[in-house]
């Protein structure tokens, strides 16, 4: 990819925080404590590239997806989308962005309508941003179902969702996202709830799809492997931070963050000879409230020293990747 | 000397439904020795967790074992009544189902759940009973890693891994030969699941217990089982120890299912998936139920059911006309 190439997204200092539920002295007290869901990460996404954005639950991977699309509205920050900063124009702009920008949920046993035909499935989009003509809605369904390769058409139009497969639904969830030729499109875990066999077909799928038509895609993950097998760069988050972000392969391959370590040599590999050090931390993931003021991951951390409670680090450029950690 | 633990002989269970006769589980064959972990893998609705449920003697209403034995530790449990079955379960074998973890009733706490097990099956109604088994409750939680101080907390009170750590030490609590454990790891994040798998393997070899790991991740299976059986529309296609199976798999499934993993590690190569889709169990192909995916089916597949026969050692058994040749 040359550098050149056009950047869709350019997100700064994007900020996500939900208040916690508090009670009525609290409120008088004016003590409001906050879940730092997402707190100020900045990142760009070219057209073309596939992003990934990796980490445990309760990192933020989703809030953030959900802020792109300003499903959420940000609590800070700005989301430059080609030149124009949506993070805080009105709902109803949004709405005409959002044909540019769609998205593939991690559930296709629940992200579908039951009682909705696949054509209404991959036709409702269409009827509801109205930007292409009528006539031309039922030739778009066709070419979105074959471009998922759910044909012949005609047959799979008219079933409804419960005569799929996991992997055909999924399919349909790619082509409803498809069919308004986005430009961008967020896809949450949209391999992990499949079976190894189903899960190649979506990957190849959405690799084949975003190589036709160019289109640049987030692509949340836990799975490393998953990312790395469709991923350009990748972005880790921990608790709302980000801690490293780079080019896939050089990320994986020698991380250098200690937490982007420890889920690396965590990963579980088709091989019961490989050999590999194992990076052991403490603890699970805590919640996003009352974070200590120096490093986020300082607490777990194997390598900590004292800077790292006192002080948070900020994300560095080294090696041609960013990482946030005193250590590097 | 290798005891042998679990004894599966020519087991068959079938699901018999208004119209047809679903083969589920057809002729497996397996054995679990004393202390070590076998791993069942395939794709979801191979009969992986039938063939468990037939173990436990579980199944639902429509399900039938229509053939076989089980011996644990030389005892046939299909010969047993449902009462010996009843007080069987949890002390000589224990199921850690499918989100079991989220299973736990939320108005009682962990360890009331915990005791309620034991004080059932030890028969201990008494006072003095109650509080052996309150003590119980206690060295459970210390073997699987929970502070025994918080057995009075309530479920929710616990995070995923450590509801996943309570369920084991309820499932170890009468002190188990054999634990079965139904996709134990696979809702959980990479560091947490790396934690739950070393807790098995410690709990295994410290009470040289035997466990069946069952679940479609084949990366997870490489990381911590010491055989593996790989199953395929309800039979056994290759059974045999973790490494000659993952380097000198000789089954064209088993050898296709390995390769459809990403990995982390090595060179990142497009993957081909298996191509078609797994039979319907009402109506199974005939010959090896794999024909109508394998690249290698002759007509003899086509015929003939292919005999579960010993291949390169006498622990390493195929079912396949065509072992451990070449795919092209």
């Amino acid at each position: 990819m040359s550098s050149t190439t056009k950047i869709l997204f350019t997100i700064k200092d994007l900020r996500k925080w939900f208040p916690t539920r508090t009670g009525l002295l609290d409120g008088i007290r004016r003590r409001q404590e906050y879940v730092r869901a997402v707190d100020d990460i900045s990142f760009e996404i070219k057209q073309g590239e596939v992003v990934c954005l990796v980490g445990e639950s309760g990192s933020g991977k989703t809030t953030a997806a959900r802020l792109l699309l300003r499903l959420e509205d940000p609590t800070g920050g700005e989301i430059i989308y080609k030149g124009k900063d949506i993070a805080k124009v009105k709902e109803r702009q949004i709405r005409k962005l959002r044909r540019h920008m769609q998205m593939i949920f991690q559930n296709p046993y629940e992200s579908l309508d039951p009682r909705m035909t696949i054509y209404d499935v991959i036709s409702e989009p269409l009827q509801v941003t109205n930007v292409f003509p009528k006539s031309e809605t039922h030739k778009r369904v066709a070419k979105a179902l074959e471009d998922v390769g759910l044909i012949p058409v005609s047959e799979f139009s008219i079933r409804f969702p419960h005569e799929l497969s996991g992997g055909q639904r999924q399919r349909v969830s790619i082509a409803r996202a498809l069919v308004l030729d986005p430009e961008f499109i967020i896809a949450d875990e949209p391999a992990s709830m499949l079976d190894a066999n189903t899960r190649i077909e979506i990957l190849n799928l959405l690799q084949d799809l975003q190589a036709a038509y160019n289109m640049g895609i987030l692509f949340i993950t836990h799975d490393l492997a998953q990312a790395r097998y469709l991923g350009h760069r990748i972005i880790i988050l921990y608790l709302g931070k980000i801690v490293e972000k780079g080019n896939i392969d050089q990320v994986i391959q020698n991380p250098h963050h200690p937490y982007s370590k420890a889920l690396i040599s965590n990963i579980p590999v088709p091989d019961p000879d490989a050999k590999r050090e194992r990076i052991e931390i403490e603890g699970e993931i805590p919640t996003a409230i009352n974070l200590p003021p120096g490093c986020r991951f300082a607490p777990r951390c194997p390598f900590q020293f004292e800077k790292c409670i006192d002080e948070e680090p900020e994300l560095m450029m080294k090696d041609g990747r960013y990482s946030a950690c005193w250590l590097d | 000397m290798i005891m042998v633990l679990l004894e599966v002989k020519n087991l068959s269970t079938h699901f018999f439904l208004k119209e047809s006769r679903v083969r589920a589980v057809d002729d497996v064959c397996f054995t679990i020795d004393q202390g070590k972990t076998l791993g069942v893998a395939g794709e979801s609705g191979c009969g992986k967790t039938t063939t468990a449920l037939s173990i436990m003697r579980m199944l639902p209403p429509a399900g039938k074992i229509v053939n076989g034995e089980i011996f644990l530790d030389g005892v046939d449990l299909l010969k047993k009544s449902k009462e010996e079955m009843r007080k069987a379960k949890w002390k000589e074998l224990s199921y850690v189902f499918q989100y079991a973890m989220n299973a736990f009733n939320p108005v009682m706490t962990v360890g009331e759940q915990i005791a309620e097990v034991i004080i059932e099956k030890e028969n201990s109604k008494s006072k003095s009973g109650k509080k052996e088994a309150w003590k119980k409750v206690k060295e459970s939680f210390e073997i699987v890693g929970l502070d025994p101080d918080r057995i009075k907390n309530y479920p929710h009170e616990f995070s995923g891994g450590m509801k996943q750590r309570a369920i084991i030490a309820m499932a170890m609590a009468c002190d188990p030969k054999l634990l079965i454990a139904d996709e134990p790891v696979t809702a959980l994040d990479v560091i947490v699941e790396k934690k739950i798998l070393k807790l098995l393997n410690e709990i295994q070899s410290n009470y040289n217990l035997g466990i069946m790991f069952i679940t479609h991740d084949l990366s997870v299976i490489a990381e911590s089982c010491d055989d593996v059986a790989i199953m395929y529309a309800g039979k056994m296609v290759e059974v045999g120890d973790a490494s000659t199976v993952f380097h000198k798999g000789a089954h064209p499934y088993t050898r296709m299912l390995i390769r459809s993993f990403p990995s982390i590690l090595g060179e990142c190569k497009r993957i081909e998936p298996i191509s078609g889709i797994p039979p319907d169990l009402a109506n199974p192909p005939p010959g090896c139920r794999f024909h109508p995916r394998c690249p290698l089916a002759t007509k003899e597949c086509r015929k003939d059911i292919p005999p579960f026969e010993p291949f390169s050692t006498s622990r390493h058994h195929v079912a396949c006309f065509h072992a451990g040749e070449t795919i092209l």
